[in-house]
Formats: C-alpha cells, sequence, structure tokens
C-alpha cells in the first residue's frame, strides 16, 4: 500500500474511525465506535477509567488490532497495512504516552534522537543535533539535553516525552495524559497552543478530566463502561 | 559519546583476554598432544598389544616422547602399531631400537616403550618398522616364580627325609669309624649348610619385595611400575631355581652316602668311634638341618601370604580351579 | 491439572519466543551499537563477580580435594584434576548460573520496567523493532559473552588453584602448567565450551522472555526478575544434562 502525500485535501478527514469493535474475552471495550477528525481541529476524548480511551488511542497508532471496524489515519487503513507502511504513517504522527515512556537508559539527547533512526531519514549528526535542539528549545528545556530522564522531575519528563514526539513532525499528534502530571515552570496545556503557532497540526489528547477537555476545541465523549 | 568509546575498549580488552587465552590454552593442549609441529611417524608389531589405545603414551628412555595413532590388526597372530613421536625424535632413535609394551603401575595405562638397541645404526626415517620385543607380564613371572617355589618344596622335602634317614641309620655308628668317609661327610654338610643359607637368603629377597608390594610403596601399582623391580624377580627366581639344583644335588649326594654307609655297615666294615667323639661335626649336621626346615617353612609362608594377596588372588584361584579342571575324574 | 496446563503453556511460549529470536536476528538492519553496548554490560560489568566468584572456587577445590589425593599419593595429579573439573564443568556451571543470577536478572528486570512504562509501545510507535533492537541484542550479547567469561573465568580459577597449592606445598608455574596440559585434550575443552553458547543463549533468551512479557505494575517487574532467574538457572543444569549425554554419545566423555 501506498502512503499518500502529506499534502493533503483540507476537507478530507486526518482520523475517520467506522464502527470499530474491540473486546479482551468477553469484556467488550470498543463497541461500534465512530468518530471523524478533519484538519486543523483539537479533539479530546472524554470518559471513565476503564472506558477504552487508551485502547482507542493505541488502535489508531496501530498497537492495537482491532476486531473489526475500520480505521483511516492519513487516508491509510491502519488495521489493514503492511508493517512498512504502517510505520511511514506512524512517523508522521506524534504520540505521547500516559507514562512517558522516556527510554531510561538513554540521555535526553539519545531519547529524542531515536525516533530518527528509521531507516528511510539519512541525516548527517549535524542535522540531527539541530532537530533535536529545536524540540527541545520549543519544550523549553535545551539545557537537559545530556541529563537522564531519571534526573529529571516529573513535569520536565513530560516535556520531553512532547518533545521527542515533536521530532518526526508530519500529521496529527495523538497525546495521552493521565492529567495527574503537573507541568514545571508553567501550564504544559500552554505548550501545545504555543507549538500551534509554530507548526500546522492536529492534536487529539484522551483524559479523564473534563476541565482538561477545555484546552480542546470539541469533545468527544465516551460514554460509561460498556462492558 | 566518549563513555561509549571507552565501554567499547574495555569490551574490546575483555574480548580479547578470553581469545588470547582459549587460543593460549589450544595451542598448549596441541602441542602436548603432537598435533602442532612436526612429527615423526614409526610402527611397531606385536602379538599381542594388552589392551593398548589409542592415545597412549609413548617413552624413550622413559621420557614422553609421543602417542599411539592408531592400531591395526595386520593378521590372526599380528597387531601393527602406529606411534605418531616428536619430531626431533628423527635425530635420537636408531633403526635398531626396540618397542616393547609396558605399563603405568599394574592398573595405568599402557605405554610403548622405545628402547635403543645396541651399537651403531642408522637414524629412524618416517615410517620406519621399529623391532618388538615380548613384555614382561606380571602373571609369566608368577607363574615362574610359583613353580620355582614348589620345586625347592620338594627338593627339600626330600632333603628332609634323606637326613632322617641318616640320623636313624645305624650304620652311621660304622660309617664314622673311616675316615675318608667322615671327612666327605663333614664337607657334604658344609655344603649343605652354605645351600641351605642360600635359600634363607633368597626367601628373605622374595619376602622383601612382597612386603614392598603389600605395604604399597606408592599405589600398588608399582610392581611393574618399576621395571628395576620386575628385574629384580627374575633374578631371585633365577638364583633359586640353581639354589635349587644345587640343593637337589646335594641331596643325592647325601644319599648315596647314606647307601654306602648302610652297605658299610651291612659288611661289618665300621670305622664308628671318630664320629662318636666329633660332637662338633653333630652339631653342625642337626644346625644345618633346622636351617632347611625353617627356610622352607619361611618360603611356604611367603607363598600363603601371596595367595591371599588381594591384587593375586584372582591368579591363585584361577590356578586352583585348573588344577582341579585337569584331575582325573 | 491447571498447573501442569499453565507449565506446558509457559513452556511452549518460551519456544516460540526463542524460535522468533532466531527469525528476527538474520533480518537486514541489524543493531550493532546496541550489540556491543549490550556485550559491554553484560560481559564486562560481570567480570568482576565472575571473577571473584572463580577465583575463591578454584582455590578452595585444590584445598579440599588435596589430603584425598594425598591419601592415594597422586598428589602430583591435583593440578589436572582440578583442572579438568572446572574446564568441564564447574566453570561453565558455576558461571553460568552466576551469569543467570546477575544478568540473567537484570535483564527481565530492564526488560520488565520498560514494557510496564510503554517504553517498548514507544519504540514499536518509533519506527524501531523493539523485539530487533531489545531482545535480539541482548539474546546474542549474552550467547557470545557467556563463553568468553567462561574462558576467563576457568584461567582465574586455575589461578586460585595455583595459589591454593602454594600456601600448603611449593610448585612452579611451569611444572603447574605441564601437569595440566600434559593430561588435558582437545575433548575437556571443546564440548563445555560449546555448552556456554547455549547456557549463554538461554539466560537471555528466559531473561527477554520474561521482561519482555511483564504486565502491568510494579509488581509484575520483580516477578519477571526473579523468574528469570530461576527458570535459567534450571534450564542450565537441564542442558548441562543434556551436553553430557550428547558428548558421551560422541565418545567425548
Amino acid at each position: 500500500m501506498k502512503v499518500r502525500d502529506k499534502t493533503y485535501d483540507l476537507n478530507e478527514p486526518v482520523i475517520r474511525i467506522r464502527d470499530l469493535h474491540l473486546a479482551f474475552g468477553t469484556h467488550k471495550v470498543l463497541d461500534g465506535f465512530d468518530l471523524t477528525l478533519h484538519k486543523r481541529e483539537d479533539l479530546a476524548v472524554l470518559g471513565k477509567s476503564g472506558s477504552g480511551k487508551s485502547v482507542l488511542i493505541k488502535c489508531i497508532i496501530g498497537l492495537l488490532q482491532p476486531d473489526s471496524g475500520s480505521i483511516e489515519v492519513l487516508g491509510n487503513d491502519v488495521s489493514d497495512i503492511e508493517h512498512h507502511a504502517l510505520d511511514q504513517v506512524r512517523a508522521r504522527v506524534g504520540f505521547l504516552f500516559q507514562s512517558n515512556a522516556l527510554y531510561d537508559s538513554m540521555t535526553v539527547r539519545e531519547n529524542l534522537e531515536f525516533p530518527l533512526r528509521r531507516h528511510w531519514i539519512q541525516l548527517t549528526p549535524e542535522e540531527s543535533e539541530a532537530m533535536v535542539m529545536e524540540a527541545l528549545g520549543n519544550v523549553g528545556l535545551a539545557e537537559t539535553v545530556d541529563l537522564m530522564p531519571s534526573e529529571l522531575s516529573g513535569g520536565m519528563r513530560k516535556r520531553i516525552a512532547l518533545a521527542r514526539t515533536l521530532i518526526p513532525d508530519h500529521g496529527p499528534r495523538p497525546h495521552h495524559e493521565p492529567g495527574d502530571q503537573r507541568p514545571h515552570g508553567g501550564d504544559i496545556r500552554e505548550v501545545p497552543h504555543q507549538l500551534h503557532h509554530h507548526i500546522p497540526r492536529h492534536e487529539m489528547r484522551g483524559t479523564n478530566l473534563r476541565k482538561r477537555g477545555r484546552a480542546a476545541q470539541r469533545q468527544v465523549p465516551r460514554h460509561g463502561d460498556r462492558g | 559519546m566518549r563513555t561509549s568509546r571507552n565501554h567499547l575498549s574495555r569490551l574490546g580488552a575483555f574480548v580479547l583476554a578470553a581469545v588470547v587465552i582459549l587460543i593460549a590454552s589450544l595451542f598448549l593442549i596441541g602441542r602436548y598432544q603432537h598435533l602442532i609441529g612436526s612429527h615423526l611417524a614409526l610402527r611397531a608389531r606385536f602379538s599381542n598389544v594388552a589392551g593398548l589405545r589409542v592415545g597412549n603414551n609413548v617413552r624413550y628412555s622413559g621420557i614422553e616422547i609421543g602417542t599411539v595413532r592408531s592400531l591395526r590388526i595386520i593378521n590372526d597372530t599380528t597387531v601393527e602399531v602406529s606411534l605418531s613421536v616428536k619430531g626431533d625424535m628423527a635425530n635420537v632413535i636408531r633403526r635398531n631400537a626396540m618397542a616393547s609394551l609396558g605399563a603405568d603401575g599394574l592398573m595405568g595405562n599402557k605405554v610403548v616403550n622405545i628402547v635403543p638397541g645396541n651399537g651403531a645404526a642408522e637414524l629412524v626415517q618416517d615410517g620406519d618398522l621399529l623391532a618388538s620385543r615380548g613384555s614382561v607380564e606380571i602373571e609369566d613371572v608368577l607363574r615362574t616364580l610359583s613353580g620355582s617355589s614348589e620345586n625347592i618344596l620338594d627338593i627339600t622335602d626330600g632333603l628332609r627325609s634323606t637326613v632322617d634317614r641318616i640320623n636313624r641309620s645305624e650304620g652311621l655308628w660304622k660309617l664314622l669309624q673311616d675316615t675318608i668317609l667322615g671327612e666327605n661327610l663333614r664337607r657334604a654338610s658344609r655344603d649343605l649348610a652354605t645351600t641351605t643359607g642360600n635359600a634363607r637368603e633368597l626367601t628373605a629377597d622374595v619376602r622383601g619385595i612382597f612386603e614392598d608390594v603389600r605395604s604399597g610403596k606408592g599405589p600398588v601399582g608399582t610392581l611393574l611400575k618399576d621395571s628395576i623391580l620386575s628385574y629384580n624377580i627374575r633374578g631371585t627366581i633365577r638364583r633359586m631355581e640353581s639354589v635349587a639344583a644345587h640343593a637337589e644335588r646335594l641331596a643325592s649326594e647325601l644319599e648315596s652316602l647314606s647307601r654306602k654307609v648302610g652297605d658299610d655297615y651291612s659288611r661289618q666294615r665300621g670305622v664308628l668311634q671318630s664320629a662318636l667323639r666329633d660332637t662338633a661335626l653333630a652339631g653342625h649336621v642337626s644346625r644345618s638341618l633346622r636351617n632347611v626346615e625353617d627356610g622352607t617353612r619361611n618360603f611356604n609362608e611367603d607363598m600363603e601370604a601371596l595367595k591371599h594377596n588381594f591384587l593375586l588372588r584372582g591368579y591363585f584361584r584361577r590356578k586352583a580351579s585348573r588344577r582341579v579342571d585337569s584331575l582325573p575324574r | 491439572m491447571s498447573n501442569i496446563r499453565s507449565f506446558a503453556t509457559e513452556t511452549g511460549e518460551l519456544s516460540r519466543f526463542a524460535a522468533r529470536v532466531f527469525a528476527e536476528t538474520p533480518k537486514p538492519g541489524f543493531e550493532w551499537r546496541e550489540l556491543l553496548r549490550q556485550c559491554y554490560l553484560v560481559g564486562n560489568r560481570s567480570l568482576p563477580l565472575v571473577g571473584s566468584t572463580a577465583f575463591i572456587m578454584g582455590m578452595v577445590l585444590t584445598i579440599q580435594l588435596r589430603p584425598a589425593l594425598l591419601s592415594y599419593g597422586v598428589e602430583s595429579e591435583l593440578p589436572y584434576i582440578v583442572a579438568d573439573a572446572i574446564i568441564r564443568e564447574i566453570g561453565p556451571v558455576i558461571t553460568g548460573l552466576i551469569f543467570a543470577g546477575k544478568v540473567g536478572s537484570g535483564i527481565g528486570a530492564e526488560l520488565g520496567s520498560m514494557q510496564v512504562t510503554e517504553q517498548i509501545d514507544a519504540m514499536e510507535v518509533s519506527g524501531t523493532n523493539p523485539f530487533r533492537y531489545l531482545v535480539v541484542t541482548r539474546v546474542m550479547a549474552t550467547t557470545l559473552m557467556l563463553p568468553l567469561l567462561v574462558v576467563v573465568a576457568d584461567a582465574i580459577s586455575l589461578t586460585g588453584c595455583f595459589i591454593g597449592l602454594n600456601i600448603r606445598s611449593v610448585t612452579s608455574l611451569p611444572l603447574f602448567i605441564d601437569d595440566i596440559f600434559r593430561y588435558l585434550e582437545f575433548r575437556d575443552v571443546f564440548p563445555p565450551l560449546v555448552k556456554t553458547f547455549f547456557f549463554g543463549f538461554c539466560v537471555g533468551t528466559v531473561g527477554c522472555y520474561k521482561g519482555y512479557n511483564a504486565t502491568k505494575g510494579t509488581e509484575s517487574v520483580g516477578k519477571s526478575a526473579n523468574e528469570a532467574v530461576v527458570v535459567a538457572s534450571m534450564l542450565i543444569f537441564l542442558l548441562d544434562l543434556v551436553a553430557v549425554q550428547v558428548t558421551d554419545l560422541l565418545g567425548l566423555n
């Protein structure tokens, strides 16, 4: 499957989910879920704990395979796509993990360089250094470049994780936030807004705090536990 | 980046150290196994290799110089042994050297001994066939030893009965009056004393040897590990046999003497008085007789002990069963 | 019954995991840098522990065996007997067990915590195959480094043996080396060396399997580490049993 060019039509949806089903054993987590996300649109998915927000977001990025239904991301069905093409789609999606998922055996620099390891990305050391410093500058933590994640505060780690998602910067950026991480030196909610001005982007987040949803332009409530 | 390079060099040092140790030990093993470096192939033929195996050591004058490469049966009575020895031995071993089989002790591995021959000869070349010599087998030694001891037993028995007859002979009184006969008898009993003395020495020797074996100077295997000892045993046996022959001669001499005395007595030709006065001679004779008896008893005890020695028990048991088998039904 | 069944399932999954290691290894884009880093962590970092235990083992074995050999009058064989015991069995197995304890648990805990904190998912999303980046490199590192560690440990053990000999009597180094290598053969060295590759593979695979399959929660990280050591140690003994029978069949004992 050929991945479409990134200059896509504004009216075309960035993410289109149709009739998504996923169950763990007898526990139906997603039961006929539909969603359409357009360009330049912010989206928050709300719901109680265990209602399937994380599962949905993992389906979108291809970490989980749905039982049935289709998930189109930038025009590619990620539930039915070969690995190499999925990788190219993922390269255009930034994904912020709930627990940040910083590699704790690597320095901040190595963490940020990690997405650049993709085999089709050919960069000189100077280019990759410039990209790392730009991403770190965007989250205001350029001085931490040689520290280990364990030497950072929780908020700093969250920002580094965000900076890492900025590295392969194409397409929408789902992020996943538990809401209990207090940002360091300013509200983290400001950062995505700020980024809007730098780079055209799409962002959606799963959060279980309704008030957090204010940062998003549109909210999609996830109703209750379906299992 | 700098730490990673540091790690890399330390990793390299570790890998190099391990590889060097491995290669060095493999090289050492190879050198001892003569797989590395030049080596010389020699052959020897035996009728029986007595459990020799591939990998057993080859010695030249007691020094390890190589290993047995292969064993091949040439025909129904010949086994060819291929030896691989150090290459520089080509300047030492001569064509007249002899190969023989030996053992590292009674239970130890078999070894091939190469012994230099007498006189001058050309140096060996690769693939040469060495002359071989039969090995000294402990069974052979023991068989001879036991045969000899039986001979001695028979002889001393004969000797005793002869002397008894002399003792009881009434003709002796007559005989002792005859000076020529008296002189003869004195010489004969002197000879007898020497012979019994020899016999006693011998039994002491044999006993000493078996004491050594029993008390385990080193592991039991020392018995044949030490080829000097096996030569000693053979020497002892030879001497024992000559003593036995001597004693036999002596006994027959005495018997003929006593027969003569008996004849004299019946013909009433008496020279008895001189003998009656000669108490020294009587004491001499009876001491000799005691010596012979002691020696015989000692020898019997030694042979008995030998039979009970755990190493040799099997041998004697086999021997006993053979004797039973050969009894007429 | 359910225990037996879960044991069988576990064995099957472990086997599939091991097969996947083989399947993924020859694919292009090998992680050389990570392999070297893991080799350093697995090899060099274990060296002090492995070396000190090996040294003590060689020395204690020598001192303890000496009276027994003395009573048989074969004290001169002591270096060879100790060397053969160390090279054939004690070196590989003791080093393997210590390796399982140190490296197996380390891998189990590291991969377990990476799984729990979604670092493995993050790698997947970042376009790096985590199995190849984390598992294949670690298994290869343990497989390659354990034999080298065993070789070094054997050498250190024999140093301990040499010192142990010289506590009670005097043996010169050349005589010591001669005593050992006079009888040592290639078949004393090669089968143990080959089995250590399997030991290393087993420690790496079990550690990765336990870590990779950790479930959510910090408790499962500790469990992964613990189970990795237990299973790897068990497997080392099983492999040792298989190895002795194979070498016996090949006539190498």
